[in-house]
């Protein structure tokens, strides 16, 4: 089972995510800013990092800007799920800039996440 | 004596034809007339100091009888004379003129025309005040005639400089009609002074006195035709430089951005066209300039409209996972028992929410395809694998409406976007559920591997499409029965979109249906490389 970090501003979601993640065992730590789970990262290391993109003050790819820079950062697992219709440009962009393990976009229900938890 | 004064009429007569033929067009100045010209050129030069040179053994003839000695020593043909000199010169640099490079050699040629053509000038008043107070003198006169043929250059040279200054002016390039213009006003101006000097030197021949008071005549005539053209060489160097500069102030006025300024047009010859075209060169940019701003401002509403629509997305989909997310964790049991009605109710509520969910998705995929702005995330898939996906996703439903799914794919890698391929499936699916009989339907996914694609068709025993309506069925928000709509939901989306992903994927998409026998709807896929 994965110690699993949630940042996403929205705090139902993250709620939601915990409990299917929980429902089957995961141990999950919920976050609803960016610098918090920057501040997160480095103190405590997660099995996988699910990471919102659009936050306010400080968004998804704001994070992984600061994760690539920091070298004791820079092993973290992270996948992006996100509610908002990246451009192919965009998603070609943060594929190609940041070591992510993918992009996953919202909605997403149980299985779907799961599937995607299974598979890192 | 005779013989060189009449073969300086006929070489100017030739000259004067020529000139009238190249300003009516009949000879092409660029590739006849120069060399001709430059020919004539010559002939009059070598004729005029063959003529000095006998001239002055005439007159030396003439002064034994009323000169000392030494004035004839001074003017001993055995010595070159400076005006044989400049003759020469002139030969060489009429030469140059015509057999070198223009475009290289024009500056230093006219600057050393230039030079010799003003000292010429000055020899020329020098010799004019010599023959009118001291005595007749043959080679003074010829210098004066070859003279006059420096002039001649002096002011194409100048003109030259003016025109060719810039050496990268693209302006120079083509100016056939001006130059012919200027050669020929040069040549029938200098030839004026010419003819003059030829008469006198006919009547020198002839008679010693008769000349005398031609003297006068000849200073006025040859300062009055000096005058005459450095005036017309100003005029013309100014009609041709004036449109220029105009058309270069002009230019740089519009290279700073202002698009107000046009061109003065005030001739009618090459400068002229220039000017015009160059003003219909500005409306051109001020039409496109205009065009560009308001693409530009298209663009941005474009990018706010995109913006707009990411963001509404975002909003309302945000919210909608929650509530489908929990209702489906009730629903599975994750948050303990409920009772049958509220499993009923709950139900209701998560496929609400799906259908919310979906309906959002579509209108926004709508719009995407409408564009062609699908984002594909091309790989490498299993058509079985996709086909699998799509129904465990209708099992649940499929298998409490008592309706079949089957799966015959064959394990068949095609390159595609695996989620969009689904989105077809579902939809395909989706729709053939709404109209198959409860208790009885089959819905069955197969794939037929060909050269280059995969056909994978989708067949149902629904109630079928009428021939007439199967056209019309991939139309956005087209329904078949809009009576069905509010039974069976939906909002005629689906096909519409799945066109617009097949299409994006290279493929195509059909239906094949005959009312109350099924529907079987077909699309092709490329196949992929195993990569």
């Amino acid at each position: 089972m994965k110690n699993i970090l949630i940042i996403d501003d929205n705090k139902d979601i993250t709620g939601l995510f915990k409990t299917i993640l929980e429902s089957v065992g995961h141990k999950c730590t919920t976050v609803h800013d960016g610098k918090k789970g920057l501040e997160m990262l480095h103190t405590k290391s997660f099995d996988l990092t699910l990471l919102d993109l659009a936050m306010p003050d400080m968004s998804g790819t704001d994070v992984l800007e600061v994760v690539k820079k920091e070298p004791n950062l820079k092993s973290s697992k992270i996948l992006i799920i996100t509610a908002s219709s990246p451009t192919d440009a965009e998603m070609e962009r943060i594929r190609n800039t940041y070591e992510i393990l993918d992009i996953v976009k919202k909605p997403i229900n149980k299985v779907k996440l799961l599937q995607t938890i299974e598979q890192y | 004596m005779k013989f060189g004064a009449a073969l300086s009429f006929v070489c100017i007569g030739i000259s004067l034809l020529l000139v009238t033929k190249m300003r009516k067009g009949k000879i092409a100045f660029g590739q006849i007339g120069l060399p001709i010209l430059g020919l004539i050129i010559i002939m009059i030069l070598s004729v005029n100091t063959i003529s000095a040179t006998i001239g002055t053994n005439l007159s030396l003839a003439m002064l034994f009888e009323d000169e000392p000695i030494s004035t004839i020593n001074t003017i001993s043909p055995s010595k070159p004379s400076l005006g044989t000199l400049v003759n020469f010169t002139i030969i060489v640099i009429a030469l140059m003129l015509i057999l070198i490079d223009f475009a290289k050699w024009r500056k230093l040629i006219t600057g050393i025309g230039t030079i010799v053509g003003i000292i010429s000038g000055i020899e020329l008043a020098g010799y004019a005040v010599n023959l009118q107070f001291l005595y007749f003198d043959f080679e003074n006169i010829s210098n004066a005639m070859a003279s006059h043929t420096i002039i001649l250059f002096l002011i194409t040279g100048i003109s030259l400089i003016f025109i060719g200054n810039d050496k990268n002016n693209p302006v120079i390039i083509g100016f056939h009609q001006i130059k012919t213009r200027l050669i020929s006003l040069f040549l029938t101006i200098s030839i004026i002074p010419i003819i003059f000097l030829g008469i006198i030197t006919y009547l020198l021949i002839q008679d010693f006195e008769v000349i005398r008071p031609f003297g006068y005549g000849f200073t006025v005539i040859s300062v009055i035709s000096t005058i005459t053209i450095g005036f017309f060489a100003y005029m013309i160097t100014m009609q041709i430089v004036r449109p220029i500069t105009n058309l270069r102030d002009t230019a740089l006025a519009i290279t700073n951005g202002n698009l107000d300024v046009k061109a003065e047009i005030n001739t009618v010859d090459e400068v002229g066209q220039l000017a015009k075209t160059f003003n219909d060169m500005i409306d051109s940019i001020k039409m496109t300039t205009a065009l560009q701003l308001e693409t530009e401002k298209l663009k941005q509403v474009d990018k706010d409209k995109e913006e707009f629509a990411a963001m509404i997305s975002h909003e309302l989909k945000t919210p909608l996972i929650p509530i489908s997310g929990y209702a489906e964790l009730f629903l599975d049991g994750s948050l303990g028992n409920i009772t049958d009605l509220q499993r009923e109710k709950m139900q209701v509520m998560y496929e609400n929410s799906i259908r919310l969910t979906t309906l959002i998705q579509d209108i926004l995929d709508a719009r995407k395809v409408e564009l062609k702005r699908l984002n594909l995330d091309i790989r490498t898939e299993s058509i079985k694998e996709i086909a699998k996906r799509c129904i465990d996703v209708f099992r649940p439903i499929a298998e409490s409406k008592g309706i079949r799914l089957v799966d015959e794919t064959q394990d068949i890698m095609i390159n595609c976007d695996p989620d969009r391929i689904l989105q077809v499936l579902n939809n395909v699916v989706s729709n053939a559920m709404k109209f198959v009989p409860a208790q009885d339907g089959t819905i069955s996914i197969n794939s037929r591997n060909d050269e280059d694609t995969v056909m994978i068709s989708i067949k149902d025993n629904g109630i079928g499409i009428p021939k007439s309506k199967q056209e019309d069925l991939f139309k956005k928000f087209y329904q078949v029965d809009k009576s069905l709509t509010r039974k069976s939901g939906g909002t005629g989306l689906g096909l519409a979109i799945s066109r617009g992903i097949i299409e994006a994927h290279g493929g195509k998409i059909w239906v094949e249906s005959e009312e109350n026998h099924g529907t079987t709807v077909h699309f092709t896929i490329q196949k992929g490389n195993g990569k």
